[in-house]
């Protein structure tokens, strides 16, 4: 653990975050509606940490919010990205090492996570994973993809398809080229 | 005059007006429709999905068949490969070519379980279909003359007995009975000069 003075600025120091989570910013959903989060939770948003970063924390705490003008956040998906995030904050910092990577991928959900991902509002759930998308929140997005798969795992296309409403944009002649291809996955033997 | 200007405005209005839906048509998708999600974001979400349960979903839409396949990066050889039985080695040569048909970005392959050591032999036939392959897990046999010279250099673990580890400069994770291998025989230099992980 390289120590370096230039390298504490609070993002690797655990006393510090907490202290910083006590300092609440405001987040502005694309509806209007202004709700307030920690600043150590908000910064798991990439797209919030380079906003307050470029803007200067005492900036962001005293003045205007952010503005999150993606219409995917929604104030409900907004409150529920908040949610994740106060929940989420402390986290020990994501390893990018492949092979760490590869087991958080296989990892299962959280006991938390799953309750928190299984809405049964279609049209919130992606909006919370598009609204995540977009504030750059790998951790949440991943969150939402893993519970995705979790339904369409071992489901037909055409099963697929109702659930998660898409539309067939096949021929008929391609969708069966297609079936074709892959005919030998399910032949077993 | 002016009744021709306002003609003039309600048919640039209509212009407007048509422009505008046009443009507006292909993006306003129902907000529960995963039709809404574009191709990066719909492309990681199916990164999530075993291999096996993403060819079902090729035919789901165009957008599917796009991305399903992108973000396989990765395959293993197991004993049963996809649930096919008996696989011989010519089978699991001839899944992998329809993997590679269909995952373009494949640079890892494992070979470490039994059948797929045995399959190495055969990979230099199809190992073109691989343009990203940057790695390969193998157990080295018997026939490892056959290919090793050709394929060595991608190799970077290794279980089982090791017959010649001289060609495989990137090895990192070895696990052998016989230690003799790991050096050269006349000069007693250690052949594999970049091992991170050993078990003896």
């Amino acid at each position: 653990m390289a120590d370096n003075a230039d390298h504490i600025d609070g993002d690797d120091n655990e006393d510090v975050r907490a202290q910083q989570n006590l300092i609440k910013i405001k987040l502005k959903s694309s509806e209007g509606g202004i709700y307030e989060c920690g600043l150590t939770a908000a910064k798991m948003s990439d797209l919030v940490k380079n906003m307050v970063e470029s803007l200067g924390t005492d900036a962001v705490v005293t003045t205007e919010p952010i503005i999150l003008g993606n219409e995917a956040v929604t104030d409900a998906a907004l409150k529920k990205i908040i949610e994740w995030v106060e929940f989420h904050w402390d986290d020990p910092p994501v390893d990018h090492d492949f092979e760490d990577e590869k087991d958080r991928r296989n990892e299962e959900l959280s006991h938390w996570d799953k309750q928190f991902i299984d809405v049964d509002d279609q049209a919130l759930l992606f909006d919370v994973i598009a609204a995540a998308n977009y504030m750059d929140i790998k951790g949440l997005v991943e969150v939402g993809a893993k519970h995705i798969c979790s339904k369409i795992r071992g489901k037909s296309c055409q099963e697929v398809r109702e659930m998660l409403k898409i539309t067939n944009d096949f021929t008929a002649e391609e969708e069966d080229a297609i079936h074709k291809e892959n005919a030998w996955i399910y032949a077993k033997d | 005059m002016a009744q021709q200007l306002t003609q003039m405005m309600a048919s640039l209005d209509t212009i407007d007006v048509g422009e505008e839906a046009d443009r507006q048509q292909p993006k306003t998708y129902a907000k529960d429709s995963m039709d809404r999600f574009g191709d990066d974001l719909c492309g990681l979400i199916l990164s999530y999905l075993p291999l096996k349960h993403r060819f079902p979903l090729e035919c789901v839409s165009k957008q599917f068949r796009r991305k399903v396949f992108e973000s396989v990066v990765d395959i293993k050889i197991r004993n049963q490969l996809f649930g096919l039985k008996g696989n011989t080695s010519a089978d699991i040569i001839g899944v992998l070519e329809r993997v590679a048909e269909k995952c373009p970005n494949i640079q890892l392959i494992d070979f470490q379980s039994r059948k797929g050591s045995d399959a190495l032999h055969m990979f230099p036939t199809i190992s073109h279909k691989f343009p990203h392959l940057r790695e390969i897990y193998s157990g080295l046999s018997d026939n490892s003359d056959q290919w090793l010279p050709v394929l060595a250099p991608l190799i970077t673990r290794d279980e089982c007995n090791v017959y010649s580890v001289d060609h495989c400069h990137r090895l990192s994770h070895l696990e052998t009975a016989l230690l003799n291998y790991v050096f050269d025989s006349t000069s007693d230099e250690l052949l594999v000069k970049n091992l991170q992980h050993f078990k003896f």
